[in-house]
């Protein structure tokens, strides 16, 4: 005997249903399995009549699928157990070999580094009255006002003609 | 099943609702294996295929904007997913057969696909036995379930042919399903190892 209970899965089926009751067989779809097998085999049927099945079926085909995924939902992140840790412990060799690996890293980087050209200063003199001018300016204020102390206390030393000259340091980076 | 039903599914399906995937993979198993037979002879790595595909569209369902119907979208997983098989299977050696105790390697340790493998239906079979109720069924039942099946008409041209209510059209297709159903279901439900 057909239950008139299902009978919305076969509207469903037929997109005869208004968008409310859709969304509600959606939802009673994705809650009741036996509702999806229904749906399933209702489908079958129609692509049996238009000749449009494959050569085999494979019944239990979507319930694999269905337990492959509640599986891969389920599966717990992997944690260091205290037990891994005392393979790590009591197999020392392989954790020997990382170490060497990582320290080889480390030190042909710092190698490297090391080997790094120095910066070389570059050292102008300049009379004291062009300093003024090349004193940067798009440093920030508090640097910039540094210099124009320094300036004008160099400027009053020139002014005894003890040294006419500043000597600018420039770091090329 | 309409585009509209397949969004809202995928809505659910995307927030996590594994129930409204499980629906969108009843609904295309068939489709998908038979695309997937396409490319791959073997029945039983066609299954298999056909699952690693559902399998990767259920990872990235999330990923799929909705710009093209859910089909178009899994159609194309399916593809991938079979042409991946297929290369990986022509690298790998073409005898990976065990050797035998004198260390040769024969046709006696081959396990040749040739069978049905345990669980599978015949198509035919399915078709036999939904044509045989068919035509059992009354001529209301009859004309309802081919008007809609075969010729694709909607309830409300049914109606006007079959000069009767909308409601009444729902339901006499409805009873048409159930009584092929009836017959059908001993037949997927034994091959099934107990899983539907």
């Amino acid at each position: 005997m057909s239950n008139p209970n299902h009978e919305w899965v076969s509207a469903y089926l037929d997109d005869e249903l208004t968008p409310a009751e859709r969304a509600r067989g959606s939802r009673t779809l994705s809650r009741e399995p036996e509702a999806r097998r229904r749906l399933g085999r209702y489908l079958l049927i129609g692509d049996a009549m238009r000749n449009e099945l494959p050569e085999q079926l494979y019944p239990g085909f979507a319930a694999r699928v269905h337990q492959k995924i509640v599986e891969d939902h389920s599966s717990p992140p992997k944690h260091h157990t205290l037990q891994e840790l005392w393979h790590w412990i009591r197999h020392p060799a392989p954790l020997a070999v990382a170490s060497g690996l990582m320290a080889t890293l480390v030190a042909v980087g710092l190698w490297f580094y090391t080997k790094q050209p120095p910066v070389v200063p570059v050292v102008i003199d300049v009379p004291i009255d062009q300093v003024a001018e090349i004193a940067p300016s798009e440093l920030d204020a508090k640097a910039h006002q540094q210099i124009l102390s320094y300036l004008a206390a160099h400027a009053e030393v020139e002014s005894r003609a003890l040294m006419p000259y500043a000597q600018l340091v420039e770091y090329d980076q | 099943m309409s585009d509209r039903s397949d969004r809202n599914l995928v809505r659910r399906a995307k927030a996590g609702e594994t129930g409204a995937f499980d629906a969108l993979v009843e609904k295309y198993q068939h489709r998908i294996l038979n695309l997937v037979g396409r490319y791959i002879a073997n029945r039983t790595a066609r299954q298999d295929v056909a699952q690693e595909a559902f399998i990767k569209a259920w990872r990235n369902i999330k990923t799929f904007r909705g710009d093209s119907q859910f089909y178009t979208w899994l159609f194309r997983i399916a593809v991938n997913t079979a042409m991946n098989h297929l290369a990986a299977a022509r690298r790998r050696p073409e005898h990976t057969l065990p050797p035998n105790e004198d260390g040769e390697v024969s046709m006696d340790n081959m396990q040749v696909d040739l069978d049905t493998p345990q669980g599978e239906v015949e198509a035919e079979e399915v078709a036999g036995i939904v044509n045989e109720v068919i035509a059992e069924l009354s001529e209301d039942l009859r004309v309802a379930i081919t008007l809609r099946e075969l010729e694709g008409m909607s309830y409300e041209q049914i109606a006007y042919i079959m000069k009767c209510p909308i409601g009444t059209v729902r339901s006499r297709i409805f009873r048409a399903r159930e009584a092929i159903d009836e017959r059908l279901r001993p037949v997927l439900d034994d091959s099934s190892g107990g899983l539907k």
